[in-house]
């Protein structure tokens, strides 16, 4: 071998030896998630059938799924692992991943990305975009495993263990809150779950959730069924900072309003509103919330302690099956 | 034509609460007495529906919307609600920071119980602005039967020579202001409730929509108009070319909805009795020629029409056909001329409604099903923006 | 010569620091269109034909051919394209209807969102006038905004707006005159495009546009939506040719080279509300309403999103860069239910943003092309 090859190989072999010794840049981040059959509970309705994400094969199907947090910039592995009987898949709004859609014969649509069929699996890797508040939800038939509880929440953070939505001190918060939207049809949902004819046309809610739960579940400590682990309820010293991270995973649309509270919208889908030397914030008693939209919404507790409930000013969904009070009513308590 | 008395204060404002402002001693003072009873209101097609609401006089039944409360800046505001229903009432405040007193504790605010029950709710009004106030009992129920208004805040520095809806120096200047508030009626629930029966929401269909408690055309009424005595607020817009109008939309009832005006973009300056500017001075507004009124919000915008200088001397450069190639309603608005303040040719006994010549404009819903009465076009969520002369005595 | 060259380093130095170009006569057009007022059939993906009423094109069609056009009418209406400063004069011929003679509804032109306008050529009829079966009449307007419009007739609007006399109204910049060749929202070199598409949303309620074929009177507040379609069509039909449904001329193949700016025009004129997400591409709103995002000093109030949520009578100008990435970019209203019982999408608002490698289509020669 010529000296200036030798002299390249022993190069090689030693930077080859740099890179494996190095760490990455970036930590990775790493899920695995199941989609399966569960149930939940609603008052007067103690087993809805349901499919949700699960952390483990054996684990309870989760209504919301389970979180999936990042920090900007980091490399993000999702695996998919199907338990159900229909192919499922994942998408990500507003992230920058991009979509591989799936279509049938005759050239309808199936999944808005790569599919894991019935007992199999799918990887999905991306690099977490924006921080900011994100769903994450199934793009295979989403008009009925979506509205069966294949959704839910991930958090992209500026830096790990970040105290602000953005890259901007000025979202700095004490207290966060994930407010995720949906409803249920249970006719509909029974549907699905056995397999029958499943007609999105008659589509009629008669539940109305906030993270998996209806009133009075959103604001009691215990969970109303293992699938459901999370309250829709902060607590906030008075002037403590809370930042509010709504999105509407549901088929209607909603009205956001916190009682008594001016909230401010700093931003949603990973786009801030202190931008181009602009500070386009402003303030909102009720914000309309249309399905898959996000919204950032940063408040300060008051003063005076006591209940601000956080509730969707569409009043129609603030009843279970027809019973007030119900539906979309969270809580921020200043004790 | 058909007009509203133009006072220079807030049309459609309850003139009683005024008074009751006046007499409180303050230069402003704000201690407000409302009851919660029910009453009766009627629609253009001849229905009459059973209503819950407030009004400011023991003596009186209910007015739909409640009565227009106009404080100040710096003001503590008191409210004390009676309630002659039968069951429990109370009132939020959204935006303010309430502090209450008497009643009993309800989900969402201090209730006063049933049949004689009182509350007294007191904040200060911190911000100038548009709010709302509505019930917080039973809200799927309470707010749709209509115990719901409006509050005006004021700015610190306002004179009725200086008007401006956010104070000097935030481009909130105005020569005229009207106040549109918008609503929904389910006759079948106003039913329920008038019969003692069951209220399922979920059967919640929306027959009629209204602006200030009222459906097209009795929106044009004057306010206080003696046959719709449990409605008082007109929703008429009058105005002139070039004058600075603020239009307040109130979106309290249970929908969201999409109000355009014809004529011109409106400038929207605030949202909620937040004004749209931001700390260091950047100016957040934006002109709109559909605004989207969620449920819960205010949205308070400029509205001004300025015309493209047509007159009889710059004419229009087409040709209008003559009367009998043309469709004109009877009644009508028009004046038979194309021109401002000029009056034309009309066909043979058609009523025309237009005095001198003025221009009119729809302000409505663009869901259009909502500017029917009961699915009968023209109805509902709609009334008119009229624009006088220059020199018309307005 | 010399004037007409000033004018045009004028208006580029004006058009560079992004002040509205001043209107010049020079350059203004008279423009001509005539729409005739009818009726006519809309096909869903079912084989469904919906009855409704509409505008046809009469514009390059002879006099004595117009009435030919009876019960042609296209969904949504012809496309007008005008530019700012133009003399726009478009003639409205009401021809009648073929399956409903007994019906002589008149019918009226508004343009929706012109300034200032007066009532003689706002299309209101209470306050104005509405044209009759049979005859004509000369909407004027010299528009001074670019941006994107509609316009629909104002006679019964319930009615006739759901039955589908509505269509897409484009402003286009000056700017446009003097930078050749290149494509503009507003007067306003950032809002530079490279191909631009039609998102214009609507729904059909086959129960009530049935009774009225059918000389019933339907109640409009019993309106229930059974079709969601974007540019008149519903899913799959929205990503079929434009040739496939003669009366619905206008699909949804939104296609560009990756790296390309593409500007989506969102109009509603349906009666709900709708949030439309595109997956995997940002999208910036960069004018509402027929105005550029700004405040009173400029400040840049454009905003990113990923799901645009439109109402009854808005509109939105959203700027999007297709990806580096070829490939296909589901595009759908994510209230998931505004559709028919079946695959997912089908009879609603569901499409794609096709990204090809560069330099794969050619240079778009028309909207929505």
């Amino acid at each position: 071998m010529s000296k200036a090859l030798e002299i390249t190989v022993a190069l090689m072999l030693v930077s080859a030896l740099f890179i494996s010794v190095v760490p990455p840049a970036q930590a990775d981040v790493s899920y695995d998630l199941w989609a399966k059959a569960g149930t939940i509970a609603v008052p007067g309705a103690p087993s809805i059938p349901v499919w949700g994400f699960s952390t483990t094969a054996t684990g309870p199907a989760l209504v919301p799924g389970p979180l999936i947090e990042a920090v900007q910039g980091e490399l993000v592995t999702i695996t998919l692992h199907n338990s159900l009987a229909e192919p499922v898949s994942i998408i990500f709004p507003a992230q920058n991943v991009q979509p591989t859609p799936v279509k049938d014969a005759s050239g309808l649509f199936v999944s808005f990305s790569a599919i894991a069929p019935p007992s199999g699996m799918v990887v999905y890797q991306f690099t977490a975009g924006n921080p900011g508040s994100y769903l994450y939800e199934s793009g295979a038939q989403p008009q009925k495993q979506v509205h069966m509880g294949l959704y839910g929440p991930m958090i992209v953070r500026p830096a790990p263990g970040s105290n602000q939505a953005y890259n901007d001190v000025r979202s700095a918060f004490d207290a966060e809150l994930l407010v995720i939207l949906s409803e249920i049809d249970p006719a509909l949902h029974a549907a699905g779950a056995s397999g029958g004819a499943y007609s999105i046309s008659a589509f009629q809610p008669q539940y109305w959730l906030i993270n998996g739960r209806t009133y009075p579940d959103t604001v009691s400590a215990t969970s109303p069924s293992p699938g459901q682990p999370w309250s829709a309820k902060v607590n906030a010293s008075p002037g403590q900072r809370i930042l509010l991270r709504c999105l509407n995973a549901g088929f209607q649309n909603h009205s956001l309003t916190v009682n008594s509270i001016i909230a401010k919208v700093i931003g949603g889908e990973g786009s801030p509103l202190w931008k181009n030397g602009l500070d386009a914030t402003y303030g909102v008693s009720s914000i309309v919330i249309g399905s898959g939209e996000g919204y950032d919404l940063l408040l300060t507790a008051p003063a005076t302690s006591g209940n601000y409930h956080i509730y969707d000013r569409d009043l129609l969904h603030l009843v279970n099956a027809g019973t007030y009070p119900g539906g979309m009513i969270g809580l921020i308590q200043v004790p | 034509m058909i007009r509203s008395k133009d006072s220079g204060l807030l049309p459609g404002m309850c003139l009683v609460a005024l008074a009751v402002m006046f007499l409180s001693g303050s230069s402003w003072g704000a201690a407000f007495d409302l009851w919660a009873k029910d009453a009766y209101i009627s629609t253009p097609d001849g229905n009459s529906i059973y209503i819950w609401g407030l009004t400011d006089s023991a003596a009186n039944r209910a007015q739909l919307p409640a009565p227009t409360l106009v404080v100040q800046q710096g003001d503590t505001v008191n409210i004390t609600l009676h309630n002659d229903l039968a069951e429990p009432v109370s009132l939020v405040f959204p935006g303010q920071d309430v502090v209450s007193s008497g009643g009993v504790a309800g989900l969402l605010a201090q209730e006063a119980p049933a049949a004689g029950g009182t509350v007294t709710y007191q904040f200060a009004a911190g911000s100038p602005g548009t709010y709302m106030y509505h019930s917080g009992t039973n809200v799927h129920k309470q707010v749709h039967m209509g115990i719901y208004g409006v509050i005006i805040v004021r700015p610190a520095d306002w004179s009725p020579t200086n008007k401006t809806a956010y104070g000097a120096g935030t481009d909130t200047e105005f020569d005229r202001e009207h106040l549109l508030i918008t609503g929904e009626l389910d006759p079948d629930l106003h039913w329920a409730v008038e019969m003692g029966e069951d209220y399922d929401i979920r059967a919640f269909k929306a027959r009629y929509w209204t602006v200030n408690g009222r459906c097209f055309p009795d929106t044009l009424l004057p306010d206080n108009a003696a046959y719709l005595p449990n409605q008082p607020y007109g929703a008429l817009i009058m105005c002139k070319p070039d004058e600075r109008v603020l239009l307040r939309y109130v979106g309290v009832g249970m929908q969201n909805h999409v109000l355009h005006p014809h004529g011109n973009h409106t400038r929207v300056i605030a949202q909620d009795g937040q004004l749209l500017k931001g700390p260091a001075g950047e100016d957040l507004s934006t002109l709109n020629f559909t605004v989207l009124l969620g449920t819960g919000q205010t949205v308070d915008q400029i509205y001004i029409w300025s015309g493209l200088g047509y007159t009889p001397s710059n004419p229009i450069p087409t040709r209008i056909p003559g009367l009998k190639n043309l469709v004109i309603m009877d009644p009508t608005l028009y004046s038979g001329s194309p021109y401002l303040g000029v009056k034309g040719d009309l066909p043979v006994g058609t009523t025309s409604l237009n005095e001198v010549g003025e221009y009119y404009f729809m302000l409505h819903a663009h869901e259009e099903l909502q500017i029917t009465n009961w699915g009968a076009f023209p109805g509902g969520l709609m009334t008119l923006i009229t624009v006088y002369p220059p020199d018309y005595p307005l | 010569m010399r004037r007409a060259t000033l004018l045009i380093v004028l208006c580029l130095g004006l058009a560079l620091t992004q002040i509205p170009c001043a209107d010049t006569p020079a350059n203004a057009a008279t423009v001509n269109i005539r729409l005739g007022a009818t009726d006519g059939y809309a096909i869903m993906p079912d084989g469904t034909a919906v009855y409704g009423f509409g505008w046809a094109d009469l514009t390059r069609v002879s006099k004595k051919r117009i009435y030919n056009n009876k019960g042609k009418a296209q969904f949504i209406g012809p496309l007008i394209e005008v530019y700012e400063g133009d003399d726009v004069y478009i003639t409205m011929t009401n021809l009648g209807m073929v399956m409903r003679p007994d019906l002589d509804d008149s019918h009226t032109i508004h343009w929706h969102g012109f300034r200032n306008q007066i009532p003689i050529y706002d299309g209101v009829p209470e306050p104005s006038i509405a044209v009759p079966v049979g005859r004509d009449f000369v909407y004027y307007y010299k528009p001074l905004d670019p941006g994107t419009y509609m316009y629909h007739c104002h006679f019964e609007p319930v009615e006739h707006i759901q039955m589908g006399m509505v269509g897409v109204l484009i402003v286009r910049p000056a700017l446009e005159k003097t930078l050749k060749k290149r494509k503009f929202v507003f007067n306003d070199t950032a809002t530079e495009f490279d191909r631009e598409f039609l998102v214009f949303v609507s729904e059909i309620d086959p129960v009530a546009h049935h009774d009225i074929e059918s000389v019933q009177e339907p109640d409009w507040t019993d309106y229930k939506a059974g079709y969601w379609v974007l540019n008149g069509r519903a899913y799959p039909d929205t990503m079929a040719p434009a040739s496939a449904l003669p009366y619905q001329p206008f699909n949804s193949r939104i296609q560009a080279n990756a790296g390309e700016k593409v500007l989506l025009r969102f109009m509603n004129l349906g009666f709900e509300q709708h949030p439309l997400q595109l997956l995997g591409i940002p999208m910036k709103v960069v004018g509402m309403d027929a105005q550029p995002l700004k405040g009173l000093n400029g400040e840049d109030l454009s905003v990113w999103k990923s799901t645009i949520y439109i109402g009854a009578g808005k509109t939105f100008d959203v700027i999007f860069q297709a990806p580096n990435t070829p490939g296909e970019y589901p595009f759908y209203n994510r209230n998931y239910c505004k559709q028919r019982d079946g695959p997912v999408g089908v009879g609603g608002m569901l499409t794609s943003v096709v990204v090809h490698s560069p330099r794969t289509l050619p240079g778009q020669r028309a909207v929505n092309e």
